[in-house]
């Protein structure tokens, strides 16, 4: 196994030397100029040509690469254009708290959406069964904004019992911070428990039909172990993989849900980052969102070997 | 470890204890934008420049009526032929640092600004790639500093007052000693905490020293009243509404089409008019565009009175001059006069066939979407069809700055002396949509006469010759608008638009 790891975390450096030359081209492609972007209407040539030269913009763009590549493996990612900050420390921040409501929302959801799936599959065509599906459809069709402005009606405007915006790091006040973490994570939570109950119940409902599971009824064990020792650890594979694909996402930026709670999130700075063609910072962005994905992948698969001993990396 | 716990847990229980909260008043301020940067002048934006006009000072700045008064002197003192500007300092200023600002200070602030290095934006304003240079700086004494200029200038004393200039801010030299360390101006507040995308926390400067003056524009007596100024940063306009309304937010910016919502949800707002400006842009480098009577025509089919109904304000101005300004006479208030019969006719001398006219728009701001919208159906009704292409912002400027397009949505923002309003849009640049020769040449007087008369005589002239020829087909000045929570007292608007904070305070 260890070998596997070793093998797929030299592979990510020709993944992410491509990405980086991919994402290097694209984000010059698209029209929009940061140095006009900044000087707004206010411009001048001379300004707008002198901050090309400061931002280095006027190189030709394999040069830029070279050297932004050359930075890069030096551990220095450059500096926003849009606020001066170093792009490194922009990601660390931000992405501590991507990674706390992300974190928090999966727990969250995988602890509800797993029973749930199990037990739709277990009841199903019964009132339970309806309920389950019937509450996650509701929820996987409610557009995240959507969900996130009617939680703020109703549990910041009329019950007062939440914060609306701001935020407030666990780090630096625990409990204070947790009131601005529950919507968001609710947000989120909701809306990826549907999928992951969906997934689980569709998987559930065929491993129910194999013959191991009759036959383990049939030599009389208790129906609780059934479930528990025989089917959902046999279900979970799919489902480990769209919680994989789930936290690959969401750790890349739900650039929505903290739009709407002004959450400083790693998806609100990409998407910051977009507008004002922030290109150290989109670039920055783009590569941790690959370097996550890669590493969620792995993980994904290292999983895999622990549930299904059959797996073998 | 438990104990280090248990006392964290107890410290960050007392700090958010309500009776020692309420010991410090704070306004809290939601802002759909977050400040680019804490250097006044080199990284900005509206809302950037915002908050550090809160916090730094230059020695003159614009008042109410747009004109120029001192701030940082005491007065301003003209040579006879123009060329020389003495400013007498205040006495007793501070800075944030606690040191008493001298002429050395103005001298080392002005030398950094003036270094390449730096970045200021306003730079080519005063080294001579423009029109105008400074010559010279000298501090015969401690409290006076004395500019010299290449060629008498209407525009000088508004040039180093321009907000995105961040008011040419005198600072502290250990404000940039070792690297850019952050602002140490003498203003009223003091720029103490900013977590990019997150919040901006200003604090009352204890040692203020207030001018005598009352408050007017950006010069006065800026006294600050609360202790802190609470920015968050709200990227959804909806979610900022939610936490007015959930009573967590004292004052924010908002679009005109919510004013009567929050009026009718008892929120005390204001609105006032700016001189800021829509217009639709005419590229002139479109073939199909040349055509004046083309031109003529989209203009007087735009019912400009419903148009700014429609939009939320209360009139239009087809001038680029904003009506505040001492400079918008009777000849700046006229328009192209609304008239769907003129317009056809004028459709059928251009030989107009209806082939679809690009109108480009993006949804940078309501208003620049939906004045395309309005626009479309009212050129529709004369006959003219027009294909919008709504664009992202950063591809939106492209177009701007090449002309690749036929018609513009667009809005620019303040410019406060009539030279600048006709220049921004006039030019041989590639961007600018008007190069007529005349207008060009009038224009450059503009930058040089500094007879106030003899100015708006000028710029008289130039309205006629723009109504004429519609390069652009002028809107309206747009106002800004600020919803106010019951707890705030003394905020006032002001027609430079940029929020003043002090002389505002909160009750509980």
């Amino acid at each position: 196994m260890w070998a596997h790891v070793a093998r797929r975390s030299a592979m990510m450096v020709p993944t992410l030397l491509v990405v980086s030359i991919i994402v290097f081209a694209l984000i010059r492609a698209i029209p929009g100029d940061p140095a006009e972007i900044m000087l707004n209407d206010l411009d001048s040539d001379a300004a707008i040509a002198a901050m090309r030269t400061e931002l280095g913009l006027d190189r030709p763009i394999p040069v830029q690469y070279a050297i932004w590549l050359g930075n890069v493996l030096t551990g220095d990612l450059g500096t926003s254009i849009r606020t001066g900050q170093p792009v490194a420390e922009a990601l660390f921040d931000r992405l501590g708290v991507t990674a706390t409501i992300t974190a928090l929302a999966i727990g969250v959801a995988v602890v509800l959406a797993i029973p749930a799936g199990l037990i739709a599959a277990w009841k199903q065509d019964t009132l339970a069964d309806a309920t389950i599906i019937g509450v996650s459809i509701l929820f996987l069709s409610l557009p995240s904004f959507w969900l996130g402005l009617m939680m703020i009606w109703l549990f910041a405007i009329t019950l007062g019992w939440l914060p609306a915006i701001g935020f407030v790091s666990i780090a630096d006040d625990f409990v204070g911070g947790l009131r601005y973490l529950i919507m968001p994570v609710a947000t989120l939570a909701l809306v990826e428990m549907a999928v992951v109950a969906r997934m689980m119940r569709a998987q559930t409902l065929e491993v129910l039909r194999l013959d191991y599971v009759t036959h383990a009824r049939a030599k009389g064990l208790p129906e609780a172990l059934v479930l528990t020792r025989h089917v959902a650890r046999n279900a979970l594979g799919p489902s480990v993989t769209v919680i994989g694909l789930i936290l690959g996402g969401l750790l890349g930026g739900a650039s929505v849900t903290e739009t709407v709670f002004s959450i400083p999130g790693i998806g609100r700075l990409l998407v910051e980052a977009i507008y004002a063609r922030d290109y150290p910072v989109l670039q920055g962005c783009l590569l941790l969102i690959a370097f996550i994905y890669v590493c969620v992948n792995l993980l994904v698969d290292l999983a895999y070997a622990v549930l299904d001993p059959r797996v073998r990396l | 470890m438990k104990l280090v716990f248990a006392v964290a847990l107890a410290t960050s229980a007392l700090v958010t204890l309500p009776g020692l909260a309420a010991a410090q008043s704070v306004l809290r301020v939601a802002s759909t934008s977050d400040m680019t940067s804490d250097n006044p002048g080199v990284d900005r934006s509206g809302f950037t420049d915002s908050v550090h006009l809160n916090v730094v000072e230059g020695l003159v700045g614009y008042r109410d009526d747009l004109s120029i008064g001192p701030v940082l002197a005491r007065e301003v003192q003209v040579s006879d032929d123009g060329l020389t500007y003495t400013f007498p300092l205040r006495e007793g200023v501070l800075f944030h640092n606690g040191e008493t600002m001298t002429a050395d200070h103005v001298l080392a602030s002005w030398d950094r600004l003036m270094d390449e290095e730096t970045g200021w934006r306003c730079r080519d304003r005063f080294d001579g790639s423009g029109r105008l240079e400074v010559t010279g700086v000298e501090a015969p004494d401690d409290s006076t500093v004395v500019f010299t200029i290449s060629e008498p200038s209407p525009l000088f004393l508004k040039d180093m007052a321009r907000f995105d200039c961040g008011a040419t801010a005198i600072q502290h030299p250990d404000a940039w000693a070792d690297g850019w360390q952050g602002p140490i101006g003498t203003g009223p507040f003091r720029l103490v905490e900013w977590r990019p995308g997150e919040r901006i926390v200003l604090e009352r400067f204890e040692d203020y020293m207030a001018d005598d003056a009352p408050r007017d524009g950006l010069t006065g007596d800026k006294t600050p009243m609360v202790d802190r100024i609470l920015i968050t940063v709200v990227p959804d306009a909806a979610s900022a509404n939610a936490a007015m309304r959930a009573g967590e937010v004292d004052l924010m910016e908002i679009s005109t089409s919510d004013v009567e919502e929050l009026r009718d949800a008892g929120f005390d707002v204001l609105v006032q008019p700016t001189p800021a400006w829509g217009t639709f842009l005419i590229s002139r480098h479109s073939e199909r565009m040349a055509n004046p009577a083309l031109r003529q025509a989209m203009a007087r089919a735009l019912d400009m009175d419903q148009l700014a109904t429609l939009m939320g304000y209360e009139g239009h101005n087809a001038s680029p001059i904003p009506p505040i300004s001492s400079f918008f006479t009777e000849a700046q208030d006229r328009t192209y006069g609304y008239d769907l019969d003129a317009a056809r006719a004028l459709l059928e001398e251009a030989g107009y066939d209806g082939t679809p006219i690009r109108l480009i728009t993006s949804r940078r701001s309501a208003v620049m979407f939906d004045q395309a919208v309005v626009a479309q159906a009212m050129w529709r009704q004369a006959g003219i069809e027009t294909e919008i292409e709504v664009l992202e912002w950063g591809t939106q400027l492209d177009l701007y700055r090449s002309g690749d397009y036929d018609v513009m949505s667009f809005a620019f923002s303040p410019r406060l002396d009539p030279a600048l309003s006709w220049d921004m849009f006039s030019g041989e640049q590639q961007r600018k949509v008007w190069a007529d020769p005349d207008a060009l040449e009038m224009i450059d007087r503009l930058m040089t006469e500094t007879d106030p008369e003899t100015r708006a005589a000028i710029s008289d002239d130039l309205m006629t010759l723009f109504l004429e020829q519609v390069p652009a087909i002028g809107l309206y000045s747009q106002p800004t608008a600020v919803a106010l929570s019951d707890r705030v007292d003394g905020f006032e608007l002001w027609p430079g638009g940029r929020l003043r904070f002090w002389q505002t305070s909160v009750s509980d």
